[in-house]
């Protein structure tokens, strides 16, 4: 396990072997007296006597004020931050491209119409001990999405949906592993709709209550969000959070949610249920209206209509679909696109028993759809025996046909690379790793399209070719992958 | 590690210290992109270091190894950057392309985030700078024997993250 942990990190930051230094850059900046000169080099610090002089500054502050008559505006502080949506900054690509996906799925009348572009940061929360980012995004029917970062999220698709409740919750059970039951509350979060929301008060099981503090963003969201941590004393029978109260300035209550809680011992179920593939519909709950887009390959035929209603027929028969009668299998459709500067593919897909007639609705996809497939669930090693492609793959689109031809060559270049002897090859010397793959892999290497190439001592290089003319290449430095351009059609390591 | 040698008392020569910069550059750079998540700001905190120590070089006592004060002073820059844009808790740090593929590593990525700082800055140095287990000792300012504990307390949960992804 520990051998797969360096790979993996590894994965995470790139190599940067290829970028050049620049001494030249460093030297006119060390002739710029810079503040941060002194500090750069000194041990590790730690903020420690700052933040003891900042707490000791707001104990002064909170104890203070009564006399001052300032108590109330503090709590108010606490409670309430007003946030301008407009002057937030612009949230990541890919949390707009996670806004955008949000509508995949869902029956059109359902579907998120969220402004994915338009999403914005808008606060940083605690969320078990780390900052978290809240992001939030307006929908074009007056609604609202939001996502806590790592955590939760939601949204209010219609400027109706404000009205159904003032006050939204989201709460967290207790772990029973970690010996805490799991009707007591450990988190709370979610979202206010009340303009004159003031105060969020949190009231525990011994009569006590805090505040708890939330942002209220202002338009278009025109909405308050709160994500907040109980405190672990409080995780118990006698002292755990029992409702969560919103107020308006003015005192009164404005909503109320409370935690039921139920102390019964629930029996985890001694032999585990083997769960069968459930079975997918035979067809779509609409017919493809025209113009359909229609193809078919690999023993299958597909049409697509232009209301999103896809059917799968099958036309013929091949050794894997004979082998995956009453296996699960996988059916979906997909665009191809680059949304936000990411590439990607907007597919929908339902899972389930192998059928020779299925149908389902594309929700959210778009046209044209570029192609559909039927994927087996079967482990996959090198050399593939399905030549890396999916058990059917029916192109519609000729970029569906160069996307099905690039991922085979991208996928037969991954599992080379990443196959378990593989691992144990590449940390040799290159030229010595280049021998013995070559002895290891013999004639399957020679038939394949994959090139390997000693660069140096410590560096090999595996490249294939597609067929479309992609070439696709993995460079391997000291074991590791140093470089690599597979990304999104196959997954290395 | 290849350490360049600097006569105790005499301060760090400039050529020492650009011979390390030039060996180790890609390695002071995924130390900052490991820690700031963002390339300009991997090479801003790589080049603010070495300029650091060009002014500073006289103030190097010999004490320990140039590549030692150095790793500090590039640990330091980076904290000194994650506290700044803390205090602009409105400007997020940049979000890491994964070309399409959200989902891969996401835990991975969120348990070393969760993981405390110490934890954190072992296992970034002993991988990313790939610096021995006294050297970063040194530069974290503990005991070798901490560091070891530091990171298999680290490996062990970062092992969560990695059974499912890797054993298909």
């Amino acid at each position: 396990m520990t051998d797969l942990l360096e790979p993996a990190l590894d994965d995470l930051v790139p190599s940067f072997a290829d970028r050049q230094a620049d001494w030249e850059d460093v030297v006119a900046r060390s002739e710029t007296p810079s503040g941060r000169k002194l500090r750069t080099l000194s041990r590790p610090t730690h903020p420690r006597r700052a933040l003891a002089l900042i707490a000791a500054l707001v104990l002064v502050v909170l104890l203070a004020t009564p006399a001052f008559g300032l108590q109330g505006l503090v709590l108010h502080l606490l409670g309430r931050k007003n946030v301008s949506f407009v002057n937030s900054p612009s949230a990541p690509n890919l949390v707009k491209k996670r806004f955008l996906d949000l509508p995949i799925g869902a029956p059109s009348r359902w579907a998120t119409p969220v402004e994915a572009a338009k999403a914005r940061t808008v606060a940083t929360f605690t969320i078990a001990g780390h900052p978290r980012r809240l992001w939030v995004a307006p929908t074009t029917k007056g609604g609202y999405c939001y996502t806590f970062e790592l955590s939760f999220g939601g949204c209010r698709q219609l400027r109706s949906d404000r009205a159904t409740a003032r006050l939204g919750v989201t709460w967290m059970g207790g772990n029973p592993r970690h010996g805490v039951n799991a009707s007591i509350v450990t988190r709370v979060g979610g979202d206010i709709t009340a303009p004159t929301a003031a105060k969020l008060t949190a009231r525990y099981a011994d009569g006590t209550t805090t505040d708890i503090p939330f942002v209220w963003v202002s338009a278009p969201i025109a909405a308050g969000f709160f994500s907040y941590d109980i405190p672990t004393v409080r995780w118990t029978k006698r002292r755990r959070l029992v409702s969560v109260a919103l107020y308006a300035k003015s005192g009164r209550r404005i909503a109320r949610q409370s935690f039921p809680v139920t102390f019964r011992v629930r029996p985890l179920p001694i032999t585990p249920v083997k769960q069968r593939p459930p079975v997918l519909p035979n067809t779509p709950h609409a017919a493809p209206t025209r113009p359909f887009q229609q193809g078919s390959a690999d023993g299958f035929r597909v049409v697509v209509g232009r209301n999103g209603s896809v059917q799968f027929t099958q036309i013929g028969q091949t050794p894997i679909l004979r082998e995956l009668v009453g296996r699960s299998a996988g059916f979906s459709c997909f665009r191809l696109t680059t949304e936000f500067g990411i590439f990607s593919t907007r597919g929908f897909g339902q899972g389930g028993r192998f059928a020779s007639h299925v149908g389902f609705m594309l929700q959210g996809v778009g046209r044209p759809i570029d192609g559909c497939e039927v994927q087996a669930s079967i482990g996959r090693t090198w050399p593939d025996r399905l030549h890396d492609r999916a058990a059917v793959e029916i192109p519609l689109t000729k970029k569906g046909r160069d996307f099905f031809t690039d991922r085979a060559a991208a996928r037969d270049l991954a599992l080379f690379v990443r196959s378990k002897r593989m691992h144990t090859l590449r940390k040799e010397p290159a030229t010595q790793a280049n021998a013995d793959i070559r002895r290891v892999y013999g004639t399957a290497l020679a038939r394949s399209a994959i090139t390997i190439t000693a660069t140096d001592a410590t560096t090999l290089r595996f490249s294939e070719r597609s067929p479309t003319g992609k070439r696709f290449s993995v460079t391997v430095h000291n074991g590791r992958i140093a470089r690599q351009n597979l990304k999104p059609y196959a997954f290395v390591f | 590690m290849h350490r360049s040698v600097v006569t105790p008392g005499s301060g760090a020569s400039e050529a020492a210290l650009e011979d390390i910069y030039r060996r180790r550059y890609a390695t002071f750079l995924r130390l900052g992109f490991a820690m700031l998540g963002s390339h300009d700001l991997a090479r801003e905190a790589v080049q603010e270091t070495f300029a650091a120590a060009l002014r500073e070089r006289t103030s190097f006592r010999g004490e320990g190894s140039l590549d030692g004060w150095l790793w500090t002073g590039m640990l330091n820059t980076c904290r000194q950057e994650q506290r700044r844009r803390r205090r602009l808790s409105d400007d997020p740090p940049p979000e890491q392309s994964t070309n399409g593929q959200p989902a891969e590593w996401a835990e991975l990525r969120a348990l070393i985030a969760a993981l405390p700082e110490q934890e954190r800055h072992a296992l970034f140095l002993r991988y990313y700078a790939d610096l021995s287990q006294d050297e970063i000792a040194d530069v974290l300012g503990v005991r070798p024997g901490t560091v070891g504990a530091t990171l298999n307390h680290a490996r062990n949960k970062l092992r969560v993250a990695l059974r499912p992804e890797v054993t298909r």
